[in-house]
């Protein structure tokens, strides 16, 4: 019976998809239209401009009910004697020149719209460039599929969508032994005659004479296949009308759009004949080729519309009346988002499912934000809660644990691929536990983003520099921070423009431009002088993406600035089109099991949201909300559209994507890891381990508010050391390469660096700032250069004196080394030995400030080199000891507070939290003994062939995809008959044995499935287990039975 | 005006292969095209890993320079005019039943010095490092094909545990159609599939606990709608089936197969291998992958042997490729831990379970519906090296091909008298391989497939079917 169910099914489907074309009539056309209340005309006039010059109207009605109808095929057009123009479907083309009007008239209402001919006296040639390449694409010849492909088909090569006419031009006038275009018998020639197919064509009938690309081509050809004249004016962007959304009611589901193309010179020009449509969905909307639209059924579907590199798309939304459907009485919505899920279900008439009882409810939130089944004794104590909003209490009480940062946190971390094969040296670790510290102290999302994004410093130390550590090249981080932050798959603008989308290899290389001048030498991001980034197939060195934010005006980004910092701003701007939509889209389908945006890392106009008011308004409430994240989560979670029933109904059953009902989802691997420890008992329940966390928890926090109290005092008894010696040294700060080349020169000079010469001092506000300085040795400040570019950087190093004194400077370094002090060139040794006379260099500090610059000079290999200052104590004088602190931070603590920047503070906050060991004992205690026992709040995985076979993601990509979902015979094989399973069940005897059979299953079903087992349940069980010869065996068989059932291996 | 709220999509995507697959591959095995039948229903890959030498084997070389001469001569086959090494005496005899290809080649640059980039390659059939990973030939054929056997898994790689067993790819193809690796080693009297020969209870005990799962499995509201749990459903039935058919029992009962038949294999690992290779396509797997080593301990007549020095015995040999033991030598370098060419482990049982193999399919009439294949991902330097042994060699290597319409007795290309170049005209690839594979199967190369990026991918893209395959 089944099978031929299957078979039914695949043949419909091959049927369909033939029949498409025969679906292709509007379904109800029969129906009298309701009367027009008025008419409105696009454009209002008409002005043709030349021979072959046309417009495409667009006539729309709006109905007395406020709907929209269009009018275009069905209005009668009247114009006068004149004769200027001809008329035919609402497409008006010239005749001759001169003024006219032209009256237009729908059922009641008429209207004139004025229209001016010229120009028709001039030959009109075809543009290659905007005409040709239009076609040429209209008719599919450059589809990934055919002749766009890298490889070409049959030795013919095009530009994927005429991205690059030069190569296009060659390919159509040049190559083929010219035989593709005969410029003296254009009938003859080979892209005429091919997919005419009056000689064979692999690719198959692609033209017909009737076909206005078949009179572009030849009329192209016939003039002689030329290219158009260099000042051509280019394309700057299409208009499409009707647009951005249209909503069309049942019969009236026709529309025609119009597109007008806009060009440098300030002309324009209509090309609906000569643009490509697609369909985001077949099902519910096809496209002629003249831009008519007809909706075959409800639903929505973005029609797209592609004009050379231009993309633009109309969101088209119809509907018609289902038979029995009835707006529930009782869904009234709880929130914004039930007013605007419901909106939408309302128009395309599904009724939603009703809320799912509370048992499916507390086991869906648990599983939901934690990743783990709720504990049984929770499930109790909610299923005999009485109160009226004790969805909400639980809700925030769940948002509140410890286990939901973690579950995020992994979430999040899959993403920025926290992998500790790639993040070695406890970096992965850092990584993770800072995510889940974001999440749980709720940082605002934009700032933890931005954080991110413009990190630099040893990512060792500094966590979120592993955001670029993790991520091996430029390419790469630049899709990975599209991809995450604007959900945008631009890897496509890698070798061409995006197929589907409005970015061009220069947007990609633009982007690019934001991280190229990152280094990353031994594990440390520094941002350096940026050069832009070149796109490899034109060699235009393309200028970092954004701008920068100043106090005044925005300003484009000089090579000195950080493109990251401006490239953030733009980014995690109020107004940014991708980054709140984004992020509250990605939560959203991780509660609902679908974006609002599917795939959720796909935005793009032809691929629309299937609710945009719910999108926007959600994210209009995170931005409002300052980022954050939590509040998200609890306005969709107390929503009704959350805590909707998977159970559907014959109206609703079709609707996958308006969220009618909730989706039955397979648990991940990591929750399904963790339902499984938890049911058979193999991990401690969570309460305990919970207990544990908490306590060290507290005691984390008791610390760290002593710290704080403490910090002052700290800052003092260091600044009082500070002050004794008779000096002190800030840290380290090095420039990048300098802008000109004989900025050596120009040090010789005496004037202190910071007066602009060095371009990023300014800029380097960070502890590390990028280099590596190494107490451990023996020279105590001995400093490591990168390998690249070290011979062009400069040091400086202020230290500041208590009073005037003489020092002694030790130089240690592998080649030769310079040295200015207050500009005045005090060392230069082009090669430093044992001898102490180069070695060794008496010094006079002044008192204040002594700002001393470096220049290395590397003659090749490794690099190295040690500075260090020694003081013989004078008479009477205590000590010259230095306290025992980098100079960053003992330069900020003489700082008075109010003078620090956040960066200057956090960083000082962090030296002064890992002085201290008892803190240190008490994260380290955290972790080994926390939650880490389970694999969804573990921030860095466990490797099992259990996980990966349900599909934990290797972190190998910032594609949600790395995570499959997809059911597989190795899972199934696995549940059944996997050894992990196998010796979970094995272990279920310690935790059930000793119940009487009623309290074994209750607990058994309250773990599993947060549900009392019904009477026939408790009744069959309890006698299976009574009954067996041998009762440990029937507990595991029980066990096991309960894992393989469906209420447990998926989330309902 | 109504609309019908269950009309069906039309929508063919990667989901919807995945739905149809998991309720029932056998529906998609109805033949699709009568009029056209294909000439293989099964394939049967023999993937010798490492680099197969050319020259001391399938495309003996007596007239080389004598210091980089193979040691053994060549010796008539049951052919007229093509000859083998000696150390192939039992295969030549059935050379009436293969075409022998003498003119393979792999042009790309950059994957001649990589084993894991060979091997991916001669798994997919294309040059790995694309844009796209590409999956592995025998998951497209599943996807497009599904199995004749609803309780095996359609594409199975035996036994998946050698080195470059890794580089099998699944790519943009839902997971079900990844290639099932049966693991362990087959000469173990005692081996048999994990996961597949039930674990730790009997087939009564199962089959009450199955009893009890149908009593518990209540379900979940709307869970007949739900994709994933109407796909779970169907393949939990599958796995079912598997574990406790007696037919998935047999297809990897190695034991139940006749003591003479097992010996005429070779009981080593090798021929354990091959045989069960010839059991599964019997069984009605769809395509079956033979990725044979060695293993360093080992079996022969059911009992415990070890090789010694023979850590990784594939066919790269770097070193000492005559040894008449293992190749660790002094001075020598990425070719140690093989076993010399000739010895029992390598060529020896080579020999023996490649006629074995032939000579059985062919008695059970099994090469007229499969194509059997023996590849390699490359072959070896005419010339030995300065610590006795034959490096990558790309430029030419042979395969053997037979069954599903391929030709006897049939020898395609030549090489030069050193055996490092090709002489014929005909020269094919890899991506030849692959197309031809598909070409038998009957399967459109030119159908696009459609990356979740909406990205067109055609298989075997940059290959052709070999002409004297087909014809």
């Amino acid at each position: 019976m089944k099978s031929q169910r299957v078979c039914l099914c695949l043949l419909v489907s091959g049927l369909a998809l033939s029949l498409l074309s025969s679906w292709a009539t509007p379904l109800h056309a029969e129906n009298q239209p309701a009367a027009v209340a008025s008419l409105r005309v696009t454009p209002a006039n008409i002005r043709l401009t030349s021979r072959r010059s046309a417009v495409q109207l667009v006539i729309s009605g709006t109905l007395a009910n406020g709907r929209q109808i269009d009018l275009t095929r069905t209005a009668r057009y009247q114009i006068d004697a004149a004769r200027l123009i001809r008329v035919v479907a609402g497409r008006v083309t010239a005749v001759a020149n001169g003024e006219t009007v032209l009256t237009i008239t729908a059922g009641d209402h008429t209207t004139t719209v004025p229209v001016s001919v010229t120009g028709t006296e001039h030959a009109d040639p075809i543009s290659f460039q905007y005409e040709t390449l239009a076609v040429i694409t209209k008719q599919g010849c450059n589809a990934g599929s055919c002749h766009g492909s890298p490889e070409g088909k049959g030795g013919f090569s095009l530009s994927l969508f005429a991205f690059d006419p030069e190569v296009d031009k060659r390919a159509l006038v040049r190559a083929g032994f010219n035989r593709r275009t005969n410029v003296y018998d254009p009938s003859q020639s080979l892209i005429l005659k091919k997919p005419l197919l009056r000689i064979p064509h692999v690719g198959g009938k692609r033209l017909r004479t009737s076909d206005v690309a078949y009179r572009v081509l030849f009329d192209w050809i016939y003039e002689g296949a030329r290219d158009d004249a260099a000042d051509h004016p280019t394309c700057t962007g299409i208009e499409i009308h009707p647009g951005p959304a249209r909503v069309l009611h049942a019969p009236d589901l026709q529309q025609q759009i119009s597109v007008t193309a806009h060009f440098s010179d300030g002309s324009s020009r209509d090309v609906t004949r000569i643009a490509t449509y697609a369909t985001s969905h077949k099902e519910v909307a096809t496209v002629e080729d003249d831009g008519l639209v007809t909706g075959l059924q409800r639903g929505h579907s973005a029609i797209t519309v592609r004009y050379l590199e231009h993309l633009e798309s109309v969101d088209f939304t119809f509907c018609e009346a289902v038979e029995g459907f009835q707006w529930p009485e009782h869904e009234q919505p709880r929130n914004y988002v039930d007013k605007l899920v419901n909106a939408r279900l309302q128009l395309l008439q599904y009724p939603p499912s009703p809320l799912c009882n509370d048992a499916t409810f507390i086991r869906r939130l648990y599983l939901d934000l934690t990743g783990l089944l709720p504990p049984a004794r929770d499930v109790e104590e909610f299923l005999s809660d009485n109160g009226a909003d004790k969805r909400t209490v639980w809700i925030d009480r769940v948002l509140g644990s410890d286990e939901f940062p973690r579950f995020q946190a992994l979430r999040m971390a899959d993403l920025l691929r926290v992998n500790p094969k790639v993040l070695t040296d406890g970096r992965a670790r850092l990584f993770a536990d800072w995510l889940a510290q974001s999440m749980r102290q709720d940082m605002p999302f934009d700032e933890m983003v931005a954080q991110m994004l413009t990190s630099r410093g040893d990512s060792k130390l500094v966590p979120e520099t592993n955001y670029f550590a993790a991520i091996g090249t430029v390419q790469e981080v630049t899709e990975a921070t599209a991809q995450l932050f604007m959900g945008s798959r631009i890897q496509c603008a890698k070798c061409h423009n995006h197929p589907f989308e409005n970015w061009t290899q220069n947007d990609y290389y633009s982007l690019g431009a934001v991280f190229s001048h990152l280094t990353r030498d031994g594990g440390i991001i520094r941002p350096q002088q940026t050069n832009g980034m070149a796109n490899p197939r034109t060699g235009q060195r393309m200028k970092p993406w954004g701008t920068v934010r100043t106090e005044k005006t925005p300003r484009p980004i000089d090579p000195g600035d950080d493109a990251r910092q401006a490239f953030s701003h733009w980014l995690t701007a109020d107004t940014n089109p991708f980054f709140a939509r984004v992020e509250v889209n990605r939560i959203w389908a991780h509660l609902l099991g679908r974006g609002i945006v599917e795939p959720v890392d796909d935005f793009r106009s032809s691929n629309p949201p299937s609710n945009g008011p719910l999108l926007n308004a959600l994210a209009a409430d995170f931005v409002a909300n300052r980022y954050d994240r939590k509040s998200i989560f609890r306005v969709i979670c107390n929503s009704r559209a959350y805590q909707r029933s998977t159970e559907t109904s014959p109206l609703n059953e079709q609707d996958a994507e308006l969220f009618s009902h909730q989706r039955v989802r397979l648990l991940t691997a990591e929750q399904l890891t963790d339902a499984i420890g938890l049911v058979t008992g193999a991990v401690a329940p969570i309460a305990t381990l919970s207990q544990e966390v908490a306590k060290a928890r507290v005691a984390i926090e008791v610390r760290l508010k002593q710290l704080d109290a403490g910090q002052t005092a700290w800052e003092q008894q260091r600044l009082a050391v500070a002050q004794e010696a008779p000096f002190w040294r800030g840290g380290f700060w090095e420039s990048s390469q300098f802008a000109a080349k004989n900025g050596g020169a120009a040090f010789d000079a005496p004037r202190p660096p910071e007066t602009g010469m060095l371009n990023t001092l300014a800029a380097l506000d960070a502890p590390q700032n990028g280099l590596k300085v190494d107490t451990e040795r023996k020279h105590a400040d001995s400093i490591q250069f990168p390998k690249t570019g070290a011979a062009s950087r400069y040091v400086y190093h202020p230290v500041i004196a208590n009073r005037d004194c003489q020092v002694q400077m030790h130089v240690t370094a592998d080649d030769g080394l310079k040295a200015w002090q207050n500009g005045k060139l005090v060392y230069a040794q082009q090669q430093v030995t044992d001898n102490p006379d180069i070695y060794l260099q008496e010094i006079s500090l002044v008192k204040g400030l002594n700002l001393f610059l470096f220049k290395p000079i590397n003659k090749g290999g490794a690099y190295h080199f040690h500075i260090k200052f020694t003081h013989q104590p004078a008479e009477g004088e205590k000590t010259s000891r230095i306290p025992d602190l980098p100079g960053y931070h003992l330069g900020v603590i003489h700082l008075p507070m109010k003078q620090r920047t956040p960066p200057q503070s956090q960083a000082l906050r962090a030296f002064y939290y890992r002085q201290d060991t008892e803190l240190s004992e008490l994260r380290t205690t955290l972790n080994a003994e926390g939650l880490d026992h389970y694999a969804t709040q573990r921030p860095l995985p466990k490797e099992t062939m259990f996980l990966k076979t349900f599909g934990q993601p290797q972190r190998i990509s910032p594609c949600v995809c790395d995570r499959s979902h997809e059911p597989s015979l190795d899972q199934a094989l696995q549940l059944l008959n996997g050894k992990h399973v196998f010796d979970q069940v094995q272990q279920s005897l310690q935790t059930y044995g000793e119940l009487e059979p009623g309290e074994l299953v209750k607990q058994l079903y309250l773990t599993a499935f947060s549900r009392h087992p019904a009477t026939n349940e408790s009744e069959s069980t309890a006698a299976f287990l009574t009954s067996a010869k041998n009762r440990d065996d029937a507990i595991r068989d029980l066990v096991w039975a309960i894992i393989n059932t469906q209420e447990f291996m998926f989330q309902h | 005006m109504v609309l019908s709220p269950g009309r069906p999509k039309t929508a063919c995507g990667r989901r919807h292969f995945l739905a149809l697959g998991a309720v029932g591959l056998s529906a998609l095995t109805q033949p699709v095209r009568a009029a056209n039948r294909p000439a293989a229903k099964n394939v049967l890959v023999i993937f010798e890993q490492g680099g197969v030498s050319q020259i001391d084997s399938f495309d003996p070389k007596p007239a080389a320079a004598a210091e980089h001469k193979s040691p053994f001569p060549p010796i008539d086959t049951n052919v007229p005019g093509v000859q083998f090494t000696e150390l192939l005496q039992q295969t030549s005899q059935h050379v009436d039943k293969l075409t022998l290809v003498r003119c393979m080649t792999q042009p790309t640059p950059g994957i001649g010095n990589s084993h894991p980039k060979g091997s991916q390659y001669i798994f997919s059939g294309e040059t790995p490092g694309g844009p796209v990973t590409m999956p592995d030939m025998s998951s497209v054929v599943a996807m497009k094909l599904g199995s004749a056997a609803s309780h095996l898994p359609s594409n199975i790689l035996v036994p998946g545990t050698s080195e470059q067993a890794k580089e099998t790819r699944i790519g943009f193809l839902p997971p079900a159609y990844q290639v099932f690796k049966t693991g362990g080693n087959l000469a173990n009297p005692t081996w048999s599939v994990p996961n597949l020969g039930l674990l730790g209870v009997d087939d009564r005990r199962f089959q009450d606990r199955r009893d009890l799962l149908s009593l518990l499995d209540v379900g979940i509201p709307g869970s007949s709608r739900a994709q994933d749990a109407v796909a779970m459903k169907a393949l939990m039935r599958r796995a079912s089936d598997m574990l406790t058919n007696p037919e998935t029992r047999k297809a990897f009962n190695l034991q139940g197969e006749p003591a003479a038949l097992r010996n005429r294999y070779g009981t080593g690992h090798r021929g354990q291998c091959y045989l069960l290779g010839r059991k599964l396509i019997e069984a009605g797997v769809r395509f079956v992958t033979v990725d044979v080593r060695e293993p360093q301990s080992s079996y022969r007549d059911g009992k415990v042997i070890r090789y010694n020095g023979g850590s990784n015995m594939n066919w790269d040999h770097h070193d000492a490729i005559y040894s008449d033991a293992h190749t660790n030598i002094k001075g020598g370098g990425a070719g140690a831990g093989r076993y010399g060419f000739h010895t029992w482990p390598m060529m020896g049982s080579t020999d023996q379970a490649l006629s074995a193999l032939i000579e059985d399919m062919h008695q059970r009439g099994l090469l007229e519906e499969t194509l059997l294949c023996f590849v390699t991902e490359f072959g070896r330097t005419p010339k030995i090296n300065s610590r006795q042994g034959r490096d990558h060699w790309t430029h030419s290597f042979s395969f053997l091909f037979a069954g599903a319409g391929v030709q006897g007795g049939q020898l395609v290309g030549s090489t030069d008298k050193d055996g490092g170049y090709i002489t014929s005209s005909q020269a094919y690839t890899i991506d030849d391989f692959a197309a031809t594979v598909y070409a038998k199967l009957g399967l459109d190369r030119h159908d696009a497939f459609y990356t979740p990026d909406d990205r067109p991918i055609y298989v075997a893209k940059d290959g052709a079917p070999i002409p004297e395959l087909m014809s």
